[in-house]
């Protein structure tokens, strides 16, 4: 669904502070002092802590097969049923070999809608509710894309809150929360500390390769001693190189905003179905009903074009019916023709004059007096003399004797011209010193 | 309620697709034995039509063979003609046509023929406005004479049949 709007408000919270981030469709960006107003378009992110994301691939060939293979899958994969949660999957894609890859996102409905409370107590209703690790991940990689070869840890420093998103150049890959802050991570024994050192361990187990470099932002980014503590804790082996943004407090909420601005935030929001905000629940009705008007208008178009179409080929069936009557009346005579039998009739009534009509046909087809003038005048040239001759209209038999050995060969010529076989069969002179043969044509 | 009304609007909106979407099956289904009606008539009157203009064109040809009364009779036709031919006629049948009108098939023997007045004589008779067309000719010569034979013919020719003969 595209959801681009003029301008949108990402919020995020610094202990109870709200953090509101205004985004225009011009570019404009400005800070929100105060609550936003009550007709705003505001996105929030949900915690990391609350929510739950994991890339999974699913062994099939075809999207839409996946599409249908994957909420079982994250199911399998949830602490909690799936029926208790929203979800979502994201960046899903084709991987050759392998199947296609989505990356789940899921959180508990109480957990979003505590959220959604949670920013209503401060002012704000939000439209949308991503999970923040996507959001963050995507302000970075708006920021500093990653190279091939490259693996980012994203660390968000809240006062109440401590988000780490992991990923490389194909997108997000892990994320884990805590509910504490930074003051929880201050001493290196903190059991916080101790829960992200085994989570990023086992990050780093999975995938060997690459150059990590971790990205800070969050309102509490700036606090230099927590940075070196978890720098510490997560990379014993040396401190990787590291990036803040260029205003690490407010990036979530900037981030927030421009997704909303852009129309992306959509895809991954997690308040739908009864959580959802009432405008784009009466959104997606509007939209649905728009779609049923639409797909009625077309079934009464449909409905109405083939009803118009049958009648314009009754009108032309009758045309042909009321011809086929008027003509077989005429040919058999008949006023009255059952309905169906007109040919039959007709024909019938053709066919009883059709003996007397042939012979007319054939009289006045060329009879055999063409053949016997060619044959007469011919002989008489070539000093033929006719024994016997039997001529039809597409035939003649001649026996006959001839002078010379070739007059009959001539005499075939001649009836070859006229179209017909001809077959010559010749004897020798006898005693009356004359070539005889027989000679017969056929058409 | 709002959602009350959407969705029994819904639902009348989605009978009456359902509803068109019948119709339009229906009507689309109906069409190709429509056009395979069509067709048919098509066939039956182009079939009825060209044998009806092939009699209409047989008819008017009769017609004008017969205005001046069909063929001639050929033994008048010959006396007249052929004066010096020792001639022998007989009726063979007659073929009825349409109305009064029949195909009447005579044999005509002549004893002894020259084969040019002969060829001359059926070339004549073939070109006369309602004609006797020769359907056979037999020739057997005459020993002594080249040139010169028995020769046995059968013509046909347009005569009136009175329906009593046929």
């Amino acid at each position: 669904m595209v959801w681009a709007r003029h301008s949108a408000i990402g919020v995020d919270f610094a202990g109870s502070r709200l953090i509101a981030f205004e985004a225009c469709g011009n570019g404009r960006m400005r800070v929100l002092e105060g609550a936003p107003p009550a007709d705003a378009i505001v996105a929030a992110a949900l915690p990391a802590y609350a929510g739950f994301l994991r890339r999974l691939t699913a062994p099939l060939p075809s999207i839409d097969k996946a599409r249908r293979v994957l909420p079982s899958m994250l199911d399998i994969e949830l602490p909690f049923p799936l029926e208790s949660c929203s979800y979502v999957f994201l960046n899903m894609r084709r991987i050759a070999g392998s199947g296609v890859e989505a990356l789940a996102i899921a959180a508990r409905r109480e957990d979003v809608s505590a959220w959604i409370e949670r920013c209503r107590a401060a002012g704000v209703d939000p439209i949308t509710i991503e999970h923040e690790a996507v959001v963050l991940w995507r302000a970075w990689q708006a920021e500093r894309p990653l190279a091939r070869e490259q693996v980012r840890l994203i660390v968000y420093l809240g006062s109440d809150r401590t988000t780490l998103a992991y990923g490389d150049a194909n997108g997000l890959i892990a994320a884990t929360g805590l509910r504490q802050g930074v003051d929880a991570l201050a001493d290196a024994r903190a059991p916080a500390l101790q829960r992200l050192r085994v989570w990023w361990r086992a990050m780093r187990e999975q995938r060997k390769e690459g150059s990590a470099h971790v990205a800070w932002c969050g309102p509490a980014a700036d606090r230099a001693d927590v940075r070196r503590v978890l720098i510490e804790a997560l990379f014993p082996e040396g401190a990787p190189r590291d990036v803040d943004a260029p205003d690490s407090a407010s990036l979530l909420a900037r981030a927030l905003a421009q997704s909303q601005v852009a129309g992306i935030g959509i895809d991954g929001n997690l308040r739908r179905g009864d959580l959802a905000h009432p405008l784009l629940a009466r959104r997606a009705a509007r939209a649905f009903s728009r779609s049923l008007a639409a797909a009625a208008a077309a079934a009464l178009l449909l409905g109405g074009v083939g009803r118009i179409g049958l009648g314009a080929l009754d009108r032309m069936r009758d045309e042909w019916q009321a011809r086929l009557v008027e003509e077989a009346r005429r040919v058999s005579g008949v006023d009255r023709l059952p309905r169906g039998q007109e040919l039959l009739i007709a024909q019938r009534a053709l066919d009883q004059q059709a003996a007397g009509w042939a012979a007319f046909s054939r009289y006045h087809s060329p009879g055999a007096e063409s053949l016997l003038s060619h044959a007469v005048r011919s002989a008489a040239a070539l000093g033929i003399h006719f024994q016997s001759a039997v001529v039809r209209p597409n035939s003649i038999v001649v026996h006959g004797a001839a002078g010379d050995w070739d007059a009959g060969d001539q005499l075939a010529a001649v009836m070859a011209a006229q179209g017909l076989r001809v077959e010559l069969d010749r004897r020798e002179a006898g005693a009356d010193e004359r070539v005889h043969f027989i000679l017969r044509g056929e058409l | 309620m709002m959602g009350t009304l959407e969705s029994r609007g819904a639902v009348i909106v989605a009978l009456l697709m359902i509803a068109m979407l019948v119709v339009a099956v229906r009507a689309w289904g109906a069409i190709g034995e429509r056009t395979r009606q069509i067709e048919r008539r098509y066939e039956d009157w182009r079939t009825l039509r060209e044998r009806a203009v092939r009699l209409d064109s047989d008819r008017a040809r009769l017609a004008d063979m017969t205005r001046t009364g069909g063929a001639p009779p050929l033994a008048d036709w010959l006396r007249a003609h052929r004066a010096e031919w020792a001639v022998e006629l007989r009726d063979l049948d007659r073929e009825r046509i349409e109305g009064d009108w029949a195909l009447q098939r005579m044999q005509v023997t002549i004893a002894r023929v020259r084969l040019a007045d002969l060829a001359e004589t059926i070339e004549t008779l073939a070109r006369l406005p309602a004609p006797w067309r020769v359907v056979e000719i037999n020739l057997t010569a005459l020993e002594t004479v080249p040139g010169i034979a028995r020769a046995s013919l059968i013509l046909e020719g347009l005569a009136r049949a009175p329906a009593t003969s046929l």
